[in-house]
């Protein structure tokens, strides 16, 4: 198992990266139509990695629902505290649209900081069992790829050059592979601790599925792409149903 | 438990229009700060009611059918992702538009109308399923049902509603709570094995406004000041739906 932790945290950290560099050569148009049709099927797969995946898992694994729903509770607070923190950081001086300003260092520290707990989550979910880590791990990739692609965005605004921009961004995401590997021998070795990690990591779905993505997604009201995002969302449901359900996965 | 179904559709509904139209009357500076307090509030008690009562209480009841449970959760948020969708698009399809200034008096009544049904099926199935559960989603309901009913208000208003108009208007839509509500109390108690499910998509819908409604919105004010009193009451909606589960333990 630890040879598919590692394979999918550099999967999730580098590969996401690369895909992005190619979606950002491929030129703006063809890229910003590629990023709003994954975040749509992003959306469908962190809903259902989370709420069909990760969160009956770790109840399974606990033996009763109420622990596991208050680590829930308690890690959405503790993104919506992170997102404030965020916010606060770099608009306390004047009220600034987030993410027209957020400058490059704080951008790539984030970043880290982010790759950081994706580690954590491939490795809690590949100790659960390997669907649940492959569906953990592909969810991964599809929403670090168009939040890479954005992060190139601002620290090319921010005047970096291209290769500058991406020999910084692979440095920020590498975080993801050390901490898939230590936590994978720490959570192996406390294994009771497996259901709050994966709790965790579907409050961390679900915070950016719906505080995130929707937003986002409701902000574009024309009715053709409307339809291409119902349509997106739906796929994500069914790849990831597909992964959980069908792969073999009995209750 | 009727006479509590009917008491708390009657608060959530008439009564929160009520309240709405006493803050209208108070002056705009000291509306908008109770409407923001509220706003704060109901995200904390929304998430908790949800995570600690709602989801727990519908995997126990449902003899422990964690996977079924959530998949309903899950297509009732996909039901209400695709139901904003449709709103938006109903009044964005020729142009693009915020949502909110372009929205026709009609739309705004008979979405609220919409709303306080679905309100109305939420309060009767918690009740049906546990007293406690019951009071906590009244609560919820009742607090994000203000700010809404102040800003459908206001939106009416502004649409050249007389204030009397516009009151009377905004109460009849809302009434659609206590029919509702007392007509899935006797459906739901016939078919009791499909309460566990109605209470997931209900839970559903409170996670959805919670994250994808309010949480954003909450982001948009910067502000020290504001994080604060954010933070402080949020907390404050979680500890009184805690307050509630500890009376239930001590009965």
């Amino acid at each position: 198992m630890l040879f598919w932790v590692i394979f999918f945290s550099i999967m999730g950290s580098i590969g996401a990266i690369l895909a992005a560099s190619v979606f950002f050569i491929l030129g703006e148009n063809i890229q910003k139509k590629l990023i709003s049709a994954l975040l749509s099927f992003a959306t469908g797969t962190l809903l259902t990695a989370a709420l069909i995946g990760l969160i009956p898992e770790a109840i399974e694994m606990v033996g009763e629902p109420h622990l596991v729903t208050i680590v829930i509770l308690g890690g959405i607070l503790f993104f919506f505290f992170l997102e404030k923190f965020l916010i606060w950081r770099n608009c306390q001086n004047n009220a600034c649209e987030v993410h027209a300003h957020a400058p490059g260092p704080l951008v790539l520290i984030g970043d880290a900081f982010h790759n950081f707990t994706d580690g954590i989550v491939i490795a809690a979910a590949f100790l659960t069992n390997f669907q649940i880590g492959l569906a953990a791990s592909i969810t991964i990739i599809i929403h670090e790829i168009p939040q890479e692609t954005g992060d190139f965005g601002i620290l090319l605004h921010d005047g970096m050059t291209l290769k500058k921009a991406f020999l910084y961004n692979i440095l920020s995401s590498t975080p993801t592979i050390p901490a898939a590997i230590i936590s994978y021998f720490v959570l192996d070795t406390f294994r009771a601790t497996v259901p709050i990690f994966l709790a965790i990591s579907a409050a961390s779905f679900l915070y950016i599925a719906l505080s995130d993505l929707t937003p986002q997604l409701h902000q574009r009201t024309e009715t053709k792409e409307i339809i291409k995002q119902l349509i997106l969302v739906l796929l994500g449901i069914v790849v990831m149903a597909i992964i959980l359900i069908i792969g073999g996965h009995n209750h | 438990m009727i006479f509590w179904v009917i008491l708390f559709s009657i608060l959530g509904s008439v009564g929160a229009i009520i309240i709405a139209f006493f803050f209208l009357s108070i002056g705009k500076k000291y509306q908008h700060k109770l409407v923001n307090c509220l706003v704060s509030y109901a995200t904390g008690t929304l998430l908790a009611a949800a995570s600690l009562g709602m989801i727990p209480t519908a995997i126990q009841k449902s003899g422990g059918q964690v996977q079924m449970v959530m998949s309903f959760f899950l297509g009732g948020i996909l039901f209400f992702f695709i139901l904003e969708k449709l709103v938006i698009w109903r009044h964005c399809h020729d142009e693009t538009c915020e949502v909110t200034e372009t929205a026709t008096g009609q739309i705004i009544l008979i979405g609220d109308a919409f709303h306080n049904f679905v309100d109305g099926i939420v309060i009767a199935a918690a009740f049906l399923l546990d007293f406690f559960i019951g009071i906590t989603v009244s609560i919820s309901v009742i607090a994000h049902e203000i700010p809404q009913e102040v800003g459908d208000l206001a939106i009416l208003m502004d649409k050249n509603y007389s204030k009397k108009k516009a009151f009377i208007y905004n109460t009849l839509s809302g009434l659609s709570t206590i029919p509702a509500a007392i007509i899935s109390y006797f459906v739901l108690d016939l078919a009791s094995l499909s309460i566990p499910y109605v209470l997931a998509i209900s839970a559903s819908s409170f996670i959805y406004i919670a994250l994808s409604d309010l949480t954003p919105e909450l982001h948009k004010k910067v502000g020290f000041k504001y994080i604060i009193r954010q933070v402080l009451l949020i907390v404050a909606g979680i500890f009184t739906m805690v307050l509630i589960f500890v009376w239930k333990s001590l009965i």
